[in-house]
């Protein structure tokens, strides 16, 4: 833990240290800047955002259009993603939920198959197929309101994914998986188009405020080292009592045993 | 009888030694209440060796500590629902409306100095006392110990079992949590569930519809008071009848010395199994106090104050009425009418199969005695195998309740073993069935062979001693 701490903090001088240089007398210095006139940074911009799509529509074409059609429009083996939106393809990219390895496996979490700009391009492809939601802007920050976000977190998601967000099996084969690893933007996604067996939530029932102070309880529950001690998978009594069995078993025959040999000796 | 015996004697050549004042006085109240003789029975008694023979006194040790860390939870524990507003250093939960129970176990978790430890030892400990208790009466069903003359006592340790998990379920539920507030909504059904008397007696226990203002303070006074006021007193029967009937033995005995239905063979009472006795106990407190202090245990805080409109999940209670859990979420969901009375799907499962299994468990020894024909007293034990029907029906019994105990967390167990809920809880419904008679029969099968060949490397002079 502390080794982490000291690597951060090294990281962290080394990462000021370089920028410093690169605003001076790097590549981010102001006099090697190109400045652009108005109209034409403009259309720097919309090129940029053409190429983007560009990209976006080869990596769709080789990596998307054989379940979802070559239009977004679905297949037998997967549904019309065009009223997915930016929100539904980059928390669907960013969980690692899509591309779907084969036709009729289950959709489940893992790591991105695409790199950070390759799901940019993505989302503004696909996103332009129809109309769907937009990413929604999730703020955390330390002065984030942990309590609202806990009491909104029991009143509407502990049901699925539990008090301590560890994550259970809601039936159907369905699973309300941990939300302790998922980054803001993507809890917030969550909610708003509602993956697989879980509801989405309208701004109505959960506010654009609530998403950050969700997000912010999640990362609450994260990174404040557990009082009390190891945790046994935060899925309590059934684990608690596995282990509870298992000190018995080993530790406390065993200590009994030895005083019996021990005595006899 | 004179103090002082454990002196050197006087003789001629050596001054004797002059009594001191300690010596005075335990020979002055020696004279007038003649304890020193009923101190060396006491102490000279003889306690025969076998580790397995110290099954109980883990649970007993495990009882004193959760008398002692409970007592110090008694001092900062509030039984009231009074709501409160929130305003200790958590901050998820500043300003939330919470009751002054729940309130006090934070105020326990976060502010009172080495309050945390002592209730993460209270209720680990907890968890390890019943664990204990069932690992002691597999003991005493499978070497048969509980024969005649000791059935009183089996009476005595079931109804202590029945007495810790009682005891169990109103401690799991004083935090006033939302995961126990699960758990008292099921226990509300569940009451609520038997015919005619049910709602009736549930209004009676919980002061009122659920969930009541009076509930905390009722669980509270069977908790600390009447429940261990109980078992203290059955704890006590329990000790004072196995002095007095003599402990069991293995058949065989030690060295040269053989076990017969009139002796007992092993250490006398003290030193020898007083001194390991408090070993013992020293490890076991050092065991769970370290598991207390490591390893967390209910999380009040991350459940948060209980909420009539929220739920968590996975929920369950503690490991030890899992099985009653795996029969809720194992029953079907048929609701009978009888005589105008429908009667809730949850009735079957959770009391009349319990009362069943229970009911059988409770009356054991007689029925065995019944069924065997054996009205003998016994002092000597069985290895298991000796008794193999009684191992079959035990071993039955065992899967039973780990098949009840696993389905009781089907949810938890359906994640990781990445299947559907539902095919756990329909696997479980034939396990419950199958499994059983399958192990049963398996350790009947086990064990008469096993008798058969001992029997067979039986030595004629082993003949010769047994009388045969
Ligand atoms: C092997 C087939 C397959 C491939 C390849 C695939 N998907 Fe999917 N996709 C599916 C299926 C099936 C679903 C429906 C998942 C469900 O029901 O939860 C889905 C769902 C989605 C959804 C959510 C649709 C909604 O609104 O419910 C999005 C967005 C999506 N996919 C995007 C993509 C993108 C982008 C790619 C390419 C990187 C991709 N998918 C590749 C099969 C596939
Ligand atoms: C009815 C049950 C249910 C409720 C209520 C619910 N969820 Fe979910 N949630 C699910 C299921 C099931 C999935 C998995 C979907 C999938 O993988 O197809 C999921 C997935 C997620 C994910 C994706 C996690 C990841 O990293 O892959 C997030 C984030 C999430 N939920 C957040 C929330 C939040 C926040 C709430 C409360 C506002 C909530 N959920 C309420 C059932 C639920």
């Amino acid at each position: 833990m502390s080794d982490r701490r000291a690597l951060g903090g090294v990281a962290a001088v080394v990462a000021v240290a370089a920028l410093g240089w690169a605003v001076t007398a790097g590549p981010l210095a102001p006099d090697r800047i190109p400045v652009a006139e108005e109209a034409g940074s403009d259309v720097a911009s919309t090129a940029a955002q053409v190429t983007e799509a560009a990209r976006g529509a080869d990596l769709y074409q080789a990596s998307c259009a054989a379940c979802h059609g070559p239009g977004g429009e679905g297949t037998p083996n997967g549904p019309a993603i065009t009223a997915s939106g930016a929100a539904g393809v980059d928390f669907m990219l960013r969980t690692g939920r899509m591309p779907l390895p084969e036709p009729g496996q289950p959709v489940r979490r893992g790591a991105p198959a695409f790199d950070d700009t390759d799901i940019q391009a993505l989302v503004v492809y696909v996103a332009s197929l129809g109309q769907g939601p937009a990413i929604p802007d999730v703020q955390v920050s330390a002065a984030s309101d942990t309590a609202a976000g806990r009491a909104a977190y029991i009143a509407t998601c502990a049901a699925c994914h539990g008090a301590g967000a560890s994550g259970d099996a809601v039936g159907g084969g369905a699973v309300a998986p941990p939300l302790l690893d998922t980054a803001p933007t993507q809890v917030g996604e969550a909610i708003r188009i509602g993956p697989g067996a879980m509801p989405a939530f309208d701004p109505s029932q959960v506010s654009d405020a609530r998403l950050g102070q969700i997000a912010a309880y999640l990362q609450f529950l994260k990174q404040r080292a557990a009082p009390g001690g190891q945790t046994v998978g935060g899925v309590g009594p059934v684990a608690e009592g596995y282990v509870g069995w298992l000190v018995y078993l080993v530790a406390l025959l065993g200590v009994t045993r030895w005083i019996e040999r021990h005595r006899r000796g | 009888m004179t103090a002082g015996r454990n002196r050197p004697a006087a003789t001629g050549t050596e001054p004797a030694l002059a009594p001191t004042e300690l010596d005075r006085l335990v020979g002055w109240l020696d004279e007038r209440t003649g304890f020193a003789r009923l101190a060396r029975t006491v102490l000279r008694k003889v306690f025969p060796d076998h580790w397995s023979f110290l099954l109980g006194e883990i649970a007993l040790f495990c009882y004193v500590i959760l008398v002692l860390t409970g007592v110090f939870l008694t001092f900062f524990f509030a039984a009231d629902t009074r709501p409160v507003t929130y305003q200790g250093p958590y901050p998820p939960l500043k300003g939330a409306d919470v009751s002054a129970a729940f309130d006090s176990v934070m105020r326990l978790s976060f502010e009172v100095r080495a309050g945390l430890l002592m209730r993460q030892i209270h209720h680990w400990t907890a968890v390890v006392f019943v664990a204990a208790i069932v690992v002691h009466v597999c003991r005493i069903f499978f070497t048969g110990a509980f024969r005649r003359p000791r059935e009183i006592n089996w009476l005595v340790g079931v109804g202590l079992l029945l007495l810790a998990l009682v005891a169990g379920l109103t401690g799991y539920s004083l935090p006033d949590d939302l995961l126990s507030g699960t758990g008292l909504r099921i226990t509300d059904a569940v009451v609520t569930s038997i015919p005619f008397i049910g709602p009736w007696l549930a209004y009676l226990i919980f002061g009122g519809e659920f969930p009541s203002t009076e509930l905390i303070g009722r669980l509270y006074v069977f908790h600390i008071m009447l429940l261990p006021a109980l078992m203290i007193g059955g704890i006590t029967v329990h000790l004072l009848i196995l002095w007095f009937q003599k402990h069991t033995q293995y058949p065989g005995g030690e060295g040269r010395l053989t076990a017969h239905e009139t002796n007992v063979i092993g250490r006398h009472f003290w030193p020898g199994q007083v001194f390991r006795s408090f070993g013992l106990f020293l490890l076991i407190a050092a065991v769970l106090a370290v598991l207390g202090g490591l390893v967390q245990i209910n999380p009040v805080w991350v459940y948060g104050p209980f909420v009539s409109s929220a739920v968590s999940s996975p929920a369950q209670p503690d490991w030890y009425l899992g099985w009653l859990e795996g029969l809720l979420r194992m029953g079907p969901n048929w609701e009978p009418t009888l005589f105008g009375v429908t009667i809730p799907s949850v009735f079957g499962p959770s009391i009349v199969i319990p009362t069943i299994v229970f009911g059988a468990f409770t009356l054991w020894p007689f029925i065995e005695a019944r069924v065997s024909g054996d009205h003998n007293d016994h002092q000597i034990l069985q290895w298991p195998w000796q008794a193999p029907v009684r191992l079959g029906i035990g071993a039955a019994a065992l899967t039973f309740f780990i098949v009840l105990t696993l389905a009781g967390g089907n949810d938890v167990l359906a994640v990781y073993l990445r299947v559907r809920v539902e095919d756990l809880t329909a696997a479980a419904r034939i396990l419950a069935v199958v499994a059983p008679i399958a192990v049963g029969l398996i350790a009947w099968r086990l064990g008469v062979e096993r008798a058969r060949q001992v029997d067979r490397e039986r030595t004629p002079l082993e003949e010769l001693e047994s009388g045969s």
